[in-house]
């Protein structure tokens, strides 16, 4: 069976892959939802009730995975802001920005910030504060020295317990962390913060990108409004989905029983002539549409997870990844379906006549 | 041994009229026979050998094997009387063009001894009977046609069945490989294997100790004894 298989690899591969990209269609179809949900919860959660501008081409997925990339935008967007019309609504306005370094051999976070914040401790340029953990790994404690890139500071506090996420981070003014980054006049995040009850914010949302060129204006408003699109279209095409799925699924095995049953008709009739029983054969084509359609499904799986990801990135903004636990269900379904579509053919060619299929052409 | 009784064949052909493929047919073959049958194309010689070989019902009369009617039997039964009892040898060989000689004369040993490693080594034994010792891994396409019709014998008597049946299996031979082929077909006979043979060729069925003719479907001339 497996030197069948070889021999007529290329048919196999096909179907294989046609039912791979199908399966990875309605597994993402499947696991959007929840997924997605989860993971909008998850970022709201950061990003809380405010606004945050970042520039245009931000991987936000990576940005609150505090994986900070090369995009930047002026630090004068704040005062921007202000000055336009929609100034007016925002409450707060804090530009920041952020960056990776290495101190010593360890993986730290940079975060620039004007505000002048009691909990943070630096007043001047020369003072920082920092992340418990950064604290522990580089051997520092309140009053220390430590040199980055050149550029002496003084460790004005310890954040014991730091906030969220910040455990390894180190909290310096803007004009110090632009200069460590190598990014001057440059940030890479705005947030805003308001009361926009009575606004429409998607609205808003543009407006603010509008003033902002190079800008993407992300709220909780929507990103939930994203995912609400996303799920109507999904809810929308989920029953042309799901028989587009099945009949491709379905034609693929019945194809692949056809093509294999057509080319081997002969083969068909002398394995009759020999002694193998018309059951034997059935079983022989259902094990290879079995195995076919099973190792499509879990192809599928495994295809999904890119596609997912980059389907979220793409229309979301968010990375996403599929649901495992359809894997069984869809197994399942491509091995009920590679039976039952295998089964008739496989049992009509053994039906036919063994004259026909073994007499000399 | 084998018993043909009253046994007739129709067809609908493809304008949906009913051909008989065979009329009457009554034979009888003792064990260690050597029959060949001879006739024109289309005058049901395959057909007559698909019956006997418990592979085609016919439409009318008995086959009976060992004095039992085999197609009063199940399907698998008669699978069974193929895998043991009767041996395909064909024109063109059917042999399975992916697989070496060596696995394709194996194949039915494996449905009977279920064992690969065994069914291997009595092909392999057969295979160098045969002549064939050095082609044991080679596939279809790099043996002679010579080489694959005795392949094909091989094959047929891996389960070492009562009965070869041969259907024109020189048909593509030239003259000499048919000699070597047809000397084949002798020796298995002399070992105990009832042979029967169709073919259109009075040469090759000359080898045979009984010549039966057939003509639409009829035997014409009853037996030529040899």
């Amino acid at each position: 069976m497996l030197k069948e298989i070889r021999h007529r690899w290329l048919i196999h591969t096909l179907v294989i892959l046609l039912m791979a990209f199908v399966i990875s269609v309605l597994v993402i179809q499947s696991s959007l939802n929840s997924s997605a949900e989860d993971r909008i919860k998850e970022l709201t959660h950061d990003l809380g009730k405010g606004m945050l501008v970042v520039p245009q081409g931000t991987d936000l997925e990576s940005f609150y995975s505090m994986k900070y990339g090369p995009e930047v935008m002026p630090d004068d967007y704040g005062d921007r802001i202000k000055q336009s019309p929609v100034g007016r609504h925002a409450g707060k306005i804090q530009p920041w920005l952020y960056g990776n370094i290495n101190v010593q051999g360890n993986d730290l976070i940079i975060v620039g910030r004007t505000v002048n914040n009691p909990r943070y401790g630096y007043t001047d340029s020369q003072s920082i504060t920092i992340g418990k953990g950064a604290a522990s790994v580089l051997g520092l404690k309140k009053g220390d020295a430590l040199d980055i890139r050149g550029n002496s500071f003084r460790i004005a506090r310890v954040l014991d317990p730091p906030p969220k996420g910040y455990d390894m981070a180190i909290f310096m003014p803007l004009g110090a962390a632009q200069n460590i980054l190598d990014k001057p006049g440059k940030i890479n995040a705005l947030n805003m913060g308001g009361c926009w009850c009575k606004l429409d914010v998607a609205g808003f949302a543009g407006e603010v990108e509008n003033t902002l060129p190079g800008t993407m204006a992300i709220t909780v408003d929507g990103m939930a409004k994203a995912q609400t699109q996303i799920n109507a279209i999904m809810q929308q095409y989920s029953t042309l989905l799901w028989i587009t799925g099945t009949v491709l699924v379905v034609g693929s095995i019945v194809f692949l029983i056809f093509y294999m049953l057509h080319k081997g008709e002969r083969e068909i009739g002398l394995l009759l002539s020999i002694g193998f029983t018309p059951g034997k054969i059935i079983f022989k084509n259902i094990t290879i549409a079995v195995l076919s359609s099973i190792i499509g499904a879990l192809l599928g799986h495994i295809l999904s997870v890119p596609f997912m990801s980059w389907f979220g990135k793409t229309f979301m903004r968010i990375g996403l990844i599929p649901s495992w636990d359809y894997l069984p269900h869809f197994v399942s379904a491509s091995l009920v379906i590679a039976l039952l579509a295998s089964a008739f053919p496989s049992w009509f060619v053994t039906r036919l006549d063994p004259t026909r299929l073994l007499r000399e052409e | 041994m084998l018993e043909l009784k009253n046994v007739a064949r129709d067809f609908i052909n493809n304008k949906k009229e009913q051909v008989a493929a065979l009329t009457d047919i009554n034979l009888k073959v003792e064990k260690g026979e050597f029959l060949s049958i001879v006739g024109p194309s289309g005058s049901g010689k395959s057909t007559l050998l698909f019956i006997i070989g418990a592979l085609l019902n016919p439409s009318e009369g008995e086959v009976l094997l060992n004095g039992k009617n085999m197609y009063d039997t199940t399907p698998s039964y008669r699978a069974g009387l193929r895998l043991r009892e009767i041996g395909f040898v064909f024109q063109t060989f059917n042999l399975i063009p992916y697989l070496s000689a060596l696995d394709n004369v194996s194949v039915p040993a494996m449905l009977t001894i279920k064992s690969r490693k065994k069914a291997n080594e009595r092909a392999s034994e057969l295979l160098q009977r045969f002549g064939l010792g050095a082609r044991l891994e080679h596939n279809f396409s790099e043996l002679s046609v010579g080489e694959r019709q005795r392949v094909a014998l091989c094959r047929s008597v891996i389960n070492n069945p009562d009965i070869i049946l041969a259907d024109e299996p020189t048909g593509n031979l030239d003259p000499a490989m048919t000699r070597e082929v047809m000397s084949l077909f002798k020796e298995l006979n002399s070992s105990g294997h009832t042979v029967i043979i169709v073919t259109h060729e009075e040469e090759v069925a000359a080898y045979a100790q009984k010549v039966l003719h057939l003509q639409n479907g009829k035997f014409t001339n009853g037996t030529n004894n040899r």
